[in-house]
């Protein structure tokens, strides 16, 4: 497997519209959980991307949703990087690949209650346009006016952290020379109720690896970075590493039999040894279970010493967007040379035995993990480098 | 042109393995044989798949679109003579676990006070199938699950093709599209449920051998009954009946489209698509 410079990278959620506003916030330990927008009719604390979310160019009206809006306001930030890889490239040579688990639902869930009110569809609504998970890839290819090889993957929470693994196989196989990765989710009522329904949700802002953890908050958000065979940028994508728990579709193997798996693969994908991991930014996501069994393969591979970074009390969880913003976050720590504060983890849960890093604090990093988890066992860790 | 993976690249030149297919499945109402299939001659008692690599408790809850991936993936893993645990399964579908959604859906409007059933919110995701095949075949591998409207097909193919060139084959390519529920249905069309299993690996002499290539095609998609023919992934079940017939040598992945920015006056067969050029024949 090769390593490649990811050149660029943009996000947009809680914390910010802009990438320089979202980094700014990392690097200041500011959360940007709030309360949850009435039209949900849930309490607790939400990852809500803030202000109105412009609309999309008027070509592409029919596809105008929630989620490609959002996909675009990251987008935004990467117009000149993307221009410059096609100038260098070509169009035809730059993968598109995207992560995401809500698609449209968002629209659809408003097209339900306005066909019980009205029987039939709303106008303007289009199963196709505005539901599927191709949707958003059609909106992005054609903001960022790629043409190479395009696909979603949808692995629930892993989504976005697997199509760095796409990514890395259409390089090395010289299908492309750019790619094009990254995740998108919106918020919609239908995650909101099903976590709900299975009781991980924390009605305060979450505290991942705190011994007052109660659980998880949702949030939404867009993540782009662009990986090219050749170039500088402030981080290089050195190993991914794929596994399935193969033990149940909610709860994670007891033991971290998979996240441990999905660790030992990335690092041995990219021929370094543990000890020289510096950093991991953990799935993290604030329940219980999840934290612990974590905890027990981050302790098995890479030792109770290396610095653990917890970035979803910042954020919410953003599903199929949570592994490229939590990709980007790590990668501006390696250009910053700064560890983030874990915000939420103070007082660590110290039966866990991991080093919660629990204030902002100059860092330099080598390389560093950064592990996503999901439903159906689906476990990816992403190994990047300092450039 | 750039023909990606043949041997006439220009410029940075493709690395795909070529490919051998050694087991295919399929399954859609009235039809297990792809020979069937071809001919149009359905077996009204084929209703529902069988899906017996899924505990007898699991296959009653869960949905059509899962129990044809497990039927499919089960039978082209047998034929192949594939131990299910060893392979990495791309699994691909345009409108992934659209029954359970729906449900969820129509819940949502229909009974806003009731809390959601666990068990359908995490039955509704799109690696729902993979899930459960990895639970019952004891899978650790790093299988995945795409989707990419007409080109799903495609990019599940290609998919498989980086995977072995990785070194990480076999990969059983599980591709399924179960029938939009109502009221998505009025919109997106009417169809019937389909499933297609390819046992994909590393050619290694002679047998049913495939290479993916980008470019111009002139190959006509082979005829699917009309139930079928509107299923957004028919194009796996047009691959499968290219690979069974011993005259075909080319088959189209994709449906043509016209390229943002292309002008629209190319004839279909000169627009790149991806499709395999098949070198063996006679499986099936």
């Amino acid at each position: 497997m090769g390593s490649y410079p990811i050149t660029a990278y943009a996000a947009c959620n809680a914390m910010g519209t802009t990438t320089a506003e979202v980094i700014a916030a990392l690097d200041a330990g500011r959360s940007g959980l709030g309360p949850c927008p009435e039209e949900f009719g849930l309490q607790g604390a939400t990852g809500v991307v803030p202000g109105p979310l412009p609309a999309l160019p008027s070509a592409l009206a029919d596809y105008d949703t929630r989620l490609t809006r959002i996909a675009q306001l990251a987008l935004d930030d990467l117009a000149r990087p993307l221009a410059a890889a096609r100038a260098r490239w070509g169009a035809d040579r730059i993968g598109v690949l995207v992560g995401t688990s809500t698609g449209g639902i968002y629209e659809t869930e408003r097209a339900y209650a306005y066909q019980r009110a009205h029987g039939g569809l709303p106008p303007g609504y289009s199963v196709e346009r505005s539901h599927a998970l191709h949707a958003g890839l059609h909106v992005v290819r054609l903001l960022a006016d790629l043409r190479g090889p395009a696909y979603v993957v949808s692995t629930a929470c892993s989504s976005s952290a697997r199509v760095c693994a796409g990514a890395l196989r259409l390089l090395d196989a010289a299908i492309c020379d750019a790619v094009l990765v990254g995740g998108v989710d919106s918020l919609c009522t239908m995650t909101l109720k099903g976590f709900a329904g299975l009781e991980v949700l924390s009605a305060d802002p979450c505290r991942p690896f705190s011994s007052a953890r109660a659980g998880i908050n949702i949030g939404e958000g867009a993540a782009w970075m662009l990986i090219e065979r050749l170039g500088d940028g402030p981080a290089r994508l050195l190993g991914v590493g794929e596994s399935s728990d193969a033990y149940h579709m909610t709860s994670p193997h007891p033991e971290g039999l998979g996240a441990l798996l999905a660790m030992q693969r990335a690092v041995s994908a990219a021929g370094i040894d543990p000890s020289e991991v510096d950093q991991i930014n953990v799935h993290g996501t604030g329940t219980q279970q999840n934290d612990e069994v974590e905890g027990k393969a981050i302790r098995e591979l890479l030792g109770p010493e290396v610095a653990v970074v917890a970035t979803k009390g910042y954020t919410g969880h953003l599903l199929g967007a949570a592994g490229a913003t939590e990709l980007v976050f790590t990668i501006a720590s390696i250009e910053g040379g700064f560890l983030p504060a874990s915000v939420g983890a103070d007082p660590v849960d110290a039966s866990i035995g991991v080093n919660v890093n629990l204030a902002r604090r100059a860092f330099r990093t080598r390389h560093a993990l950064s592990n996503s988890f999901a439903f159906g066992g689906s476990n990816v860790s992403v190994l990047l480098g300092a450039p | 042109m750039r023909e990606i993976g043949g041997g006439g690249s220009k410029g940075a030149g493709a690395l795909l393995p070529e490919l051998a297919i050694r087991g295919l499945a399929i399954w859609a109402p009235g039809y297990l044989e792809v020979t069937r299939l071809r001919a149009g001659d359905a077996d009204p008692s084929i209703r529902a798949p069988a899906a017996e690599l899924l505990p007898v408790r699991l296959r009653r809850r869960c949905s059509l679109l899962t129990r044809i991936c497990a039927d499919v993936v089960a039978r082209a893993g047998a034929q192949a003579g594939l131990a299910l645990g060893d392979a990495t399964i791309v699994f691909a579908s345009v409108y992934g676990e659209i029954q359970t959604t729906g449900e969820l859906l129509a819940m949502m409007v229909d009974e806003p006070q009731s809390p959601l059933s666990p068990t359908r919110f995490h039955n509704s995701v799109h690696n729902t199938a993979i899930g459960y095949l990895s639970i019952a075949t004891k899978n650790h591998n790093g299988s995945t699950a795409i989707s990419a409207g007409p080109a799903t097909t495609a990019m599940a193919m290609l998919e498989a093709a980086t995977l072995i060139a990785a070194g990480q084959g076999p990969v059983v390519v599980a591709i399924a599209e179960e029938p939009l529920p109502e009221p998505l249905a009025s919109d997106g069309g009417r169809f019937e449920a389909l499933g297609v299993a390819l046992v994909v690996d590393a050619a290694r002499g002679p047998g049913l051998n495939v290479r993916l290539v980008h470019g111009p095609c002139d190959a006509v998609a082979p005829s699917l009954p009309a139930g079928l023919a509107g299923n957004p992934c028919a194009s796996a079940l047009e691959l499968a009946l290219a690979l069974a017939d011993p005259t075909l040598r080319r088959v189209r992945l994709e449906p043509t489209v016209i390229a943002p920015g292309q002008s629209g006056q190319a004839a279909p067969a000169a627009q790149p698509s991806w499709h395999l050029e098949i070198a063996g024949g006679g499986a099936g």
